[in-house]
């Protein structure tokens, strides 16, 4: 299977930069793109899924280029952040919809796959506007399915949903990086660490890091300290460090603090994704 | 859709004011407030279901009070969209209004009416639009807003128009309750009645406003007190709606300027009595109110002529009269059309001045109005009891002729009569009383956007409307006047004097074929001007001017009994010879006489052509000849004069005998 | 390889809801219109001309609800389906339908080639209207009152305020089809007009939920 290439990627909405000469390389699998709200995530969707055309740069996948918005759109499956068509359709008819404008062969077998693949089979008579919004997103992603893509664009597709939807669609969205690219984007770090081996970080619609995640997670070694303090002491330190977290034992709470250097008593901690994360944020910042 | 509403206000104004018309320019705006309605409707959806848009309105639904104070944001916000737009759309016409250099006073009523057909309809489609959004989640709610666009909007008399037709019922009374825009898009704006914004208009707003804040309310599901108060506000409102009060129509409604009168004397063509001429009036004494309808206290001082036990005298068949007092004890009447018969306790002598007293209220005819807006009473119409039994007007053909008292055909004033007169009602107020009190030809009241002048020693009264036209009634008075005096020369006609008091009116028409501008009544005349006057030549139209001139100074029961096209052809033959002989008209063009041969011609009525071709050669032959057109004219005038009708044969008689 | 044209109209008939049926319904209404005005054509032109093209901007505004006005409707542009096969050609097959149901409905008050040929450039220009406020503004309710609105303005001011623009003929008897057919150009021009401008809106379109 081929890599999807971005190559210097720019996007310009007259005198705003959405994209700033950003460079990829991403694998068959799952990747995963992490970002503040305004870091350009949505806009990169939408230029990966022909709705946007970009400014400069070059995107590449296998013999596919995205100078030809046809031949993309038709190994490309798309969920956006809100999809709420169709309220009073049922999910069959929605999704037989969606093949005939795909231009899906045999229609009804593959539906029926997709049906089961996302375990939709027993909703499916179900009018959209019935369902759950977790089921909504399973629609969602039976729809971007449809017609066997190379490449599945999923943003957000966590939001809204309860925990245990949450897990299930999780599952569901690792199944799909078998054989495919799938790229989520989204701004809740455990998506990310859940379902993807490799993420990107955008800020300003700069590309600030990439890699593993357990590289990415690296990026705040020895920045990361534990530091247990007691009630009364909480805010006095909250103000003083960069508290990233904080959990209540009892009287006392421990703090998870982001800094070059220790606070007193501190205790370096094995940095995470999230850490590694808002690490990257914080120095772009600076 | 701002950005298009206030270009279409830009436009509209632009393209009306070129005609010095801003009573027309606001009042054609009907498709503003159509559009504006739709728009309203549509955008009370949109401030509705904003959070269903945004998926928020579980959040504001939890909250202490949210729905509600979400609700009343909403209504915030649609009272500033609407206050914005009004505020714009008045700064452009204001704009415009300051271009033409248009009176003050109409900034204030652009203001007012505005707001009543423009601002408060908009509110009310608005929140309609936010009711019906939260009741119908489909997208059937555009139909919805499309029936009650029709409903509500400004045309939904032309839609249902023939429907009334078919199914034989009239639905005016409660599609002009629904319409919430202009009654008539079309009418012309009246100089002297104004932009019609009658208490009754600002109150059916005020009850559309409550209903529509009820069904909010509704929709809201708030119950209780909150719904009962807007409930409770209506009814007050609605008796003050249902109250009697005149609102002049102009399309089709029963009670419209066209078709009152016209209705009622096509069926009663007669006075219920008698002539009656046992009685002379030597005084009135008046007191006089017109908020929303007439109502007047009459007394007057009736001097028999000889023995009576009863008299009969003129009032307006609307005008009901309540009582009848005779030297302050109450006396019996009757009331049947235009007549008011009073019987005295015992016979009168000759000479025994009685006091009579009528006290009457009632709506006035909508040509000749009297509410809370404006007033046009003439003297010629019986709005106070006059002497003798007439009916007001009389329906021949498609003519509507205004019957004064006899002494107007007459043509001169036979005795001064004393008037007092008190007076509630709009302001400012004219009448021609003077400072002597006395008039020979009845009491002219008129009230409403009017203003007054001296020209040279005329006093002239005039819509204030009239800001460029008022720069051209000296020349016009000073034309009249020549052209008035030359045609009772020529005419044999007694010669009177101008009159010293001028009133320019919009009183309508009588006939479709006579230019029938003046009514010569000895102190004052009244001459029935349109809004048209105050733009381009219409006052120094000296065509216009001297056939009004001739019209009113040949005016008789008996010429009007003749037919239309025979009067047409006697004032075009008088003028064509007037007007060739004072060089009206140069080489090439074409008098109305001569168009009427060319007409004939077209429509191959041939005889018709060669007789007037005839008439129009002995014309040329003699127009020279003063004394000789005079014989000619005053021969055919005493034919029309003659009580029987005169036909082209018995005029073709009179150029054979010359 | 071009992209495909396709179209799945049972779908976007099913995806319009019950305002799908409102042209039918109108249509029934018109037809209703001949016996009441007693076969008066000074009373039923007016009334067809007035109501009848209105409509034909129905079709063109509700087609496009979902894909321009709900969440989610961008996942559409992702497909492998031309914008002018979502945009104009299916607002044309739409159109054909309406341009079927005026025959129907001038043949059932008094077939006449000349009404017919009026009426279809009158629907023409609204179904272009309506095309082209919906992909400029994305909301049904501002679209229709763009349709509204110019329908008000127009029928209220005779067309005399912006002559240039009206597409109404006002007349109260069958004109002859030569006639007709020289007032109905301009319309065409307009509408064909506005059939572009909303497919060139439609495929520049790059604004989303």
């Amino acid at each position: 299977m081929d890599n999807l290439i971005i190559d210097r990627l720019v996007k310009k909405y007259d005198k705003h930069t959405a994209l700033n000469d950003v460079s990829l390389e991403i694998t068959p699998g799952m990747y995963g793109l992490l970002g503040p709200n305004g870091a350009g995530k949505t806009t990169l969707m939408r230029v990966l899924t022909t709705l946007l055309p970009a400014t400069e740069g070059e995107i590449r996948l296998g013999s596919v280029s995205w100078k030809q918005a046809d031949d993309v759109r038709r190994i490309t499956g798309y969920l956006p952040q809100k999809f709420a068509l169709y309220k009073h359709i049922r999910v069959e008819e929605v999704l037989d919809h969606v093949a005939v404008l795909k231009g899906v062969g045999d229609r009804r077998r593959e539906i029926e796959t997709i049906l089961e693949q996302v375990n939709l089979t027993e909703h499916r008579k179900k009018k959209m506007g019935q369902l759950s919004g977790g089921m909504v997103r399973r629609v969602g992603i039976a729809q971007a399915l449809l017609g066997d893509p190379r490449l599945v664009v999923v943003d957000e597709p966590t939001a809204g949903l309860d925990p245990e939807e949450r897990i299930r669609f999780r599952r569901l969205l690792r199944s799909l990086g078998r054989d495919k690219i799938v790229l989520i984007s989204t701004h809740i770090v455990e998506d990310i660490e859940a379902t993807c081996d490799r993420a990107a970080i955008l800020h300003k619609g700069r590309l600030v890091e990439q890699g593993s995640i357990d590289r990415l997670g690296g990026l705040a070694t020895g920045k990361v300290w534990v530091l247990t303090v007691p009630q009364q002491d909480f805010y006095e330190v909250a103000e003083a460090y960069d508290v990233i977290a904080s959990h209540r034992l009892g009287d006392r709470y421990r703090l998870r603090i982001l800094a070059d250097t220790p606070p007193p008593g501190a205790v370096c901690a094995a940095p995470t994704l999230e850490d590694g994360y808002l690490y990257a944020m914080r120095r772009d910042a600076s | 859709m701002l950005a298009l509403g206030l270009a279409m206000v830009g436009i509209q104004f632009f393209s009306r004011m070129g005609t010095d018309d801003p009573g027309l320019a606001l009042h054609a705006t009907a498709f503003i407030v159509a559009g504006g309605i739709f728009v309203s409707l549509v955008a009370g959806l949109a401030l509705i279901r904003r959070e269903q848009a945004d998926a928020a309105e579980e959040v504001f639904g939890v909250l202490p009070a949210g729905p509600s104070s979400k609700a009343g944001g909403k209504v915030l916000a649609l009272l500033t969209m609407v206050a914005a737009f009004l505020a714009l759309s008045l700064w452009a016409v204001f704009a415009l209004f300051a271009w033409r250099e248009v009176p003050g006073v109409f900034y204030g009523r652009a203001t007012a009416y505005l707001l009543l057909y423009w601002a408060v309809p908009f509110v009310i489609a608005g929140l309609i639009g936010m009711a019906v959004g939260i009741w119908v989640k489909s997208r059937l709610v555009y139909l919805l807003f499309a029936a009650i666009w029709v409903l509500i909007g400004p045309f939904n008399l032309s839609l249902m128009e023939q429907a009334m037709v078919t199914f034989a019922v009239d639905l005016t009374a409660p599609l002009a309750w629904l319409n919430l825009g202009q009654t008539d898009p079309n009418a012309p704006y009246d100089p002297v009645y104004g932009l019609p914004m009658e208490i009754r208009r600002w109150v059916q707003k005020g009850v559309w406003l409550l209903v529509a804040v009820c069904l909010l309310l509704l929709a809201l599901k708030r119950r209780g007190a909150v719904l009962l108060v807007p409930l409770v506000l209506a009814i007050p409102l609605l008796v003050l709606y249902n109250q009697e009060s005149q609102v002049v129509n102009t399309r089709y409604e029963a009670d419209s300027v066209q078709r009152n009168d016209w209705l009622y004397y096509r069926d009663h063509g007669q006075p219920a009595f008698a002539a009656d001429d046992s009685y002379r009036i030597t005084a009135y004494d008046i007191d006089l109110r017109t908020h929303r309808l007439l109502q007047a206290d009459v007394t007057m001082e009736v001097v028999p002529e000889r023995a009576v036990r009863e008299i009969v005298f003129t009032l307006y068949h609307q005008l009901r009269v309540r009582d009848v007092k005779v030297q302050g004890k109450a006396a019996a009447f009757e009331q049947r059309e235009d007549q008011v018969r009073v019987t005295f306790a015992e016979t009168v002598a000759e000479g025994q001045v009685q006091n009579v007293r009528v006290s009457y209220a009632g709506i006035s005819s909508p040509a000749f109005f009297a509410n809370e807006q404006a007033v046009l009473l003439p003297a010629y119409f019986p709005w106070y009891p006059q002497e003798g039994s007439r009916q007001a007007m009389t329906l021949r053909g498609a003519d509507l002729i205004r019957n004064g008292p006899d002494e107007l055909y007459g043509q001169a004033p036979e005795r001064e009569v004393s008037y007092s007169l008190r007076y509630d009602g709009p302001q400012p107020m004219y009448t021609n009383l003077t400072g002597s009190g006395k008039a020979p030809n009845g009491l002219t009241v008129t009230a409403g956007p009017l203003t007054e002048r001296m020209v040279g020693g005329t006093r002239v009264v005039l819509p204030d409307s009239f800001y460029r036209g008022a720069a051209q009634v000296p020349g016009f008075l000073r034309d009249q006047a020549a052209y008035r005096s030359e045609i009772e020369r020529d005419l044999g006609l007694p010669e009177r004097e101008a009159a010293s008091q001028v009133f320019f009116l919009s009183v309508p028409r009588e006939t479709v074929s006579d230019p029938d501008l003046e009514w010569h009544l000895g102190d004052h005349s009244i001459v029935s001007v349109t809004q048209m006057f105050n733009h381009g030549g219409l006052f120094a139209d000296r065509y216009l001017i001297a056939s009004s001139a001739l019209n009113e100074a040949v005016r008789t029961p008996e010429y009007l009994a003749q037919s239309g096209e025979m009067r047409m052809l006697f004032q075009r033959a008088y003028l064509y010879g007037y007007g060739t002989r004072n060089g009206w008209y140069r080489a090439n063009d074409r008098p109305p006489l001569k168009i009427v041969a060319e007409d004939d011609l077209r429509v191959k009525n041939k005889e018709g052509s060669e007789n007037t071709r005839k008439l129009i050669s002995y014309l040329d032959q003699h127009m020279h000849d003063r004394a000789e057109m005079q014989a000619f004219f005053r021969a055919w005038l005493a034919e029309m004069n003659g009580g029987t009708p005169v036909d082209w044969p018995r005029m073709l008689g009179l150029l054979e005998k010359k | 390889m071009r992209t495909a044209m396709r179209f799945d109209l049972r779908f976007d008939w099913r995806v319009m809801g019950t305002a799908a049926y409102v042209p039918l319904i109108v249509a029934v209404v018109m037809t209703l219109f001949e016996p009441l005005m007693r076969g008066s054509l000074r009373q039923l032109i007016p009334a067809l001309e007035f109501i009848w093209p209105l409509f034909a901007a129905w079709w063109s505004i509700f087609l496009f609800q979902d894909v321009l006005e709900e969440p989610g409707g961008e996942t559409i542009f992702s497909y492998p389906v031309s914008r002018f096969s979502l945009g104009i050609a299916r607002a044309a097959v739409f159109f054909l339908g309406y341009a079927m149901l005026t025959a129907w409905v001038v043949g059932v008050i008094d077939f006449s080639l000349s009404l017919f040929v009026q009426l279809l450039a009158e629907c023409y220009f609204y179904a272009g209207l309506g095309f082209f406020a919906m992909t400029l503004l994305r909301r049904t309710g501002w679209s229709l009152s763009v349709a509204f609105c110019y329908a008000g303005m127009q029928i209220l001011t005779g067309g005399k305020l912006i002559p240039l623009l009206n597409v109404y003929l006002f007349n109260q008897e069958l004109l002859p089809l030569d006639l007709v057919l020289q007032h109905s150009l301009p319309t065409l021009v307009m509408g064909t007009v506005l059939w572009g401008m909303g497919q060139w809106s439609f495929q520049k379109s790059g604004a989303y939920h």
